[in-house]
């Protein structure tokens, strides 16, 4: 009850904001006001929230959100998690993040004159977000949502259904709420694009968005890589982008916003691209919109393995109108304004063959790329849509168009930095750009020697080298000048670095599969490999038993142990276990050791038949054997639903034939037998075991029995385990992630040149 | 000022219908196992394990072999590379990629929903008991 008044102030408070907002750009005295009530529909979010954390970490079943989404076994890092694991609680850490968000966005325009119209729109977007909510409410009982089912009011699930472990790892604490502070973000230059085509404001509004779109980019940006990193680490395929529509749609935005920032650029240093940065502006957040909808609504279902169920017909059709009805908003202010700004474009000083064209350019490219990323990302819920056959589009062609705008981005990215603002003359430029091309095309030449024969690589490097040498001379020389400049620099480093690391660990990975007993060695790659052993861990939770595997890579002089994850859950009814790769990381290369089986070899002589195969017993080779018949007693033993099988073997030794029937407990489902039966073959003092049937799928006459044999009176000699895993080499993959790092700090040393000291062009 | 944008406007058609075509001449289709079966091409076919019949890890080989019932209800046997994927027990839907040899389905892909994103089913509600391995 608490809860959901505390969400339906939300939206009174935010609704009530967002009108005298609006009124207040007339009557600027009421800004205070609207302000109050902001700061209250900020008070309930947090109380709400609070409120929902409350109940998670106390373990309040009879709410349906915390019972679907957390558990008792779950450590109280990972409930925190819970709170945004599923729609109506990632609704709520949205609603959240932007509320916060925009108490520093009221700092920020205080007394400026988008400040009414951008909070206005802002807390317009808020309050559509915690609107939603009321239909996919986070504090819904039970016995509400299962109203069908005649539930008592007051009904407690003893536990709840708890989080799928393979996402139990710190990341998910990290990597989602970074991404939601990244998309609400993009909030803002939106909402200032509108203010400023109300206000008429065509110029200034450029150097008030642009510390937000920096923070925007940059945090955004590493929120999408440490998905890629969280990836790499923990799910075991080896890679960090899949191309994946969820992937793809957080993607989108960031494309959108980066190649918003250098339009941003050149309309400041030469007045030109006002109506393009008014589109760019608004065109970041729609897409966000766009990502929400596609991934919450349920319309691409089963084409990608994130997205999640179908919310329903009333959530669907209200992210469907969030959308539209924000898209047509700015497309409408566009419209009405278009002629006056054309009236007011003084003579643009935009120059072709100058650092603005390749700036433009380089921005064209890039949205091109996002064009690519929306048409295939779209493509299977479009073809629906047109009667098409359901089809997925192959991502190969995401990789193929991909590196060939980077390829050319990358080469006039380098070649911009020589240019000059609004000057077509080429005079220095190829005095000064001599030295980066020389050096980079040298070493493509040493890396076609090394071994880089594809011709597509090659070309790929070489305009990444080019980028990343133009970028440190620039980045040198301006570092004692003008440190505040290097910030645009660094990220393009960043990116150079990034994409190489790319194309060395994607195309020039090995792979290998191993298989070893405990305290075997195997030799791949030069390096030994051993597997140790493993160690329960997380003992204090009985829904589990997760293992750490051992594997030691040695080479002489140099050992190391990777630690990959075997673990077994009852989420799954301990069918199969959830694996995790181990990664030994090395400068120039990471070993990737990723499990595929665990087994266990008993160690015992061992006997595979067919039905009237004859066989010789391992212990006493002149013994044969052979099996008769084998039959199934039908009633199961026990109430355990095992069945009895009974095998009749004839034996012979020295011309003497025996038979003896023998009796199995067998588990029908998996077809496996047990440790208990163990049969004795009384003339030869030899115990028998039927530990399988491995049943042939295509033809059950040559289905085979396995048989283990030991002496009679001895006991079992003790399983050793076997752990089969793939090898894989990953050349320079760190580089993607210092290339991120330095991206993400190139993002932020910009931000610095915006702070208020600095930004001299105000009204 | 027209020109530019009527050029602007070619190019980006041009574009479209570029990627476009790439896009529709890759693409893989969905189908059920009668139609893959048909046809010699790589389809993706969508349905969910069959738990009536056994499943094995061939570690010898790398081979993950399984029965799946498709949308129709057809069944099919399914082999492929590699190990069992992490979710495949829970998930109600199981998505592969690949073609038919003969009577086998050989698939290169197989992809399981992340069952976080289910919903509860009611059933599970009461009964809530902590499992033991046997």
């Amino acid at each position: 009850m608490f809860g959901k008044i505390l969400l339906y102030l939300v939206v009174l408070f935010g609704l009530i904001s967002t009108i005298i907002y609006f009124l207040s750009d007339k009557n600027p005295n009421i800004k205070k006001i609207a302000n109050l009530f902001y700061y209250l529909m900020t008070a309930s979010l947090v109380g709400a929230s609070i409120y929902l954390l409350a109940n998670i970490l106390q373990h309040n079943f009879q709410f349906t959100y915390i019972w679907e989404y957390s558990s008792t076994e779950l450590h109280d890092f990972f409930l925190i998690a819970s709170f945004y694991s599923g729609q109506q609680g990632s609704f709520l850490l949205w609603a959240l993040i932007l509320s916060i968000i925009g108490l520093f966005l009221i700092q920020s325009l205080k007394n400026h004159n988008l400040e009414s119209y951008s909070m206005a729109f802002y807390t317009l977007v808020v309050f559509y977000v915690a609107f939603i909510m009321l239909f996919k409410n986070p504090f819904e009982y039970v016995w509400e949502t299962f109203k069908n089912e005649n539930l008592e009011v007051g009904f407690t699930p003893t536990n709840g259904r708890g989080l799928n472990p393979i996402l139990q790892n710190y990341w998910i604490n990290i990597h989602p709420p970074i991404l939601f502070v990244g998309y609400s973000l993009m909030t803002v230059p939106f909402v200032m694009a509108l203010a400023a085509l109300i206000k008429r404001d065509y110029k200034y509004w450029i150097n008030k968005v642009m510390p937000w779109t920096l923070v925007g980019a940059g945090i955004l940006g590493l929120g999408i890589m440490l998905g890629g990193f969280w990836a790499y680490e923990t799910l075991g395929w080896g890679g960090f982008w899949a191309w994946d529509p969820v992937e793809n749609s957080s993607l989108i935005p960031w494309m959108f916003i980066v190649a918003f920032i250098h339009t941003a650029l050149v309309q400041r240093r030469t007045g030109g691209l006002v109506k393009t940065n008014f589109l760019l502006g608004v065109l970041s957040f729609i897409f966000v919109l766009y990502a929400t909808f596609l991934t919450r609504s349920g319309v691409l279902g089963d084409t990608s393995v994130h997205s999640f169920v179908t919310p329903g017909a009333v959530v669907y059709n209200l992210l469907l109108f969030f959308m539209i009805i924000f898209t047509l908003l700015a497309v409408i202010f566009i419209l009405i304004r278009i002629n006056d700004i054309n009236k007011f474009l003084e003579k643009s000083n935009f120059k072709p063959i100058s650092k603005e064209y390749s700036l433009t350019l380089g921005s064209i490219l890039l949205i091109a790329l996002a064009i690519i990323v929306i048409m295939g990302t779209s493509w299977p819920a479009v073809a629906e849509l047109f009667g098409q056959p359901k089809a997925a589009i192959d991502i190969n062609n995401y990789n193929k168009f991909g590196a060939v705008f980077a390829f050319v981005f990358l080469l006039i990215n380098g070649f911009s930095l020589y240019q000059r603002w609004m000057s077509s003359s080429l005079d220095d430029i190829f005095k000064k750009i001599s030295l980066p091309l020389i050096v980079s095309l040298l070493l493509s030449i040493v890396l076609y020697l090394v071994g880089m024969k594809e011709i597509n690589f090659l070309l790929f490097t070489f305009s990444a080298l080019f980028a990343l040498l133009a970028n440190l001379d620039i980045l040198i020389r301006n570092l004692i000048k003008n440190p505040k400049l290097i910030g645009g620099y660094i990220s393009h480093l960043g990116v150079s670095i990034l994409i190489i690391g790319a194309i060395a660990s994607g195309g020039y990975s090995q792979s290998t599969q191993m298989r070893l007993k405990l305290n075997e060695t195997k030799s791949a790659f030069g390096y030994d490999f051993t597997f140790t052993g493993k160690k329960r861990i997380e003992t204090e939770y009985t829904d589990r038993e997760k293992y750490k595997y051992f594997v030691e890579i040695s080479k002489p002089n140099k050992v190391a142990t990777v630690h990959p994850i075997v673990y077994w859950s009852n989420f799954n009814d301990w069918q199969s276990p959830f694996l995790e790769p181990g990664i030994y990381p090395k400068f120039e290369k990471d070993i990737y050791v990723s499990p595929k089986a665990v087994e266990t070899d008993f160690n015992m002589p061992r006997l595979l038949l067919m039905k009237n195969e004859v066989g010789n017993i391992p212990i006493n080779e002149e013994i044969k054997i052979r099996v008769y018949s084998l039959n199934m007693e039908e009633s199961p033993f026990a109430n355990d639903g095992r069945v009895i099988f009974k095998t009749t073997l004839e034996t012979e030794l020295n011309g003497i034939k025996k038979f003896d029937t023998i009796t199995t407990r067998i588990d029908p489902h998996s077809w496996e037998g047990n440790w208990e039966d163990w049969n004795t073959l009384n003339n030869y003092g030899i115990d028998i075991n039927l530990s399988r049937i491995l049943r042939d799928m295509n033809d059950v006459s040559k289905s085979k029995l396995e048989f283990y044999f030991k002496k009679t009176g001895e006991p079992m000699p003790k399983p050793i385990d076997v752990f089969s895993f793939d090898i894989t080499l990953k050349p320079y993959i760190n580089l993607v992630w210092a290339g991120t790092i330095a991206t993400v700090v190139g993002f932020l040393i910009a931000l610095t040149k915006y702070t208020r000291k600095n930004n001299y062009i105000t009204q | 000022m027209k020109i530019k944008y009527i050029i602007g406007i070619i190019i980006g058609v041009i574009f479209v219908v570029i990627a476009l075509l790439s896009f529709n001449t890759t693409k893989i289709e969905y189908a059920d196992f009668n139609k893959a079966k048909s046809i010699n091409k790589t389809f993706q076919v969508i349905g969910s394990w069959d738990k009536t019949k056994p499943y094995e890890y061939d570690s010898e080989n790398n081979l993950f072999k399984f029965y799946m019932i498709d949308e129709h209800g057809n069944s099919s046997y399914v082999v492929s590379k590699g190990g069992k994927p992490n979710n495949f027990d829970v998930a109600p839907m199981v998505v592969i990629k690949g073609k038919y040899e003969g009577e086998e389905f050989h698939a290169t892909e197989i992809l399981t929903k992340c069952p976080s994103k289910y919903e509860g089913q009611f059933d599970e509600l009461k009964g809530q008991t902590l499992y033991n391995k046997n």
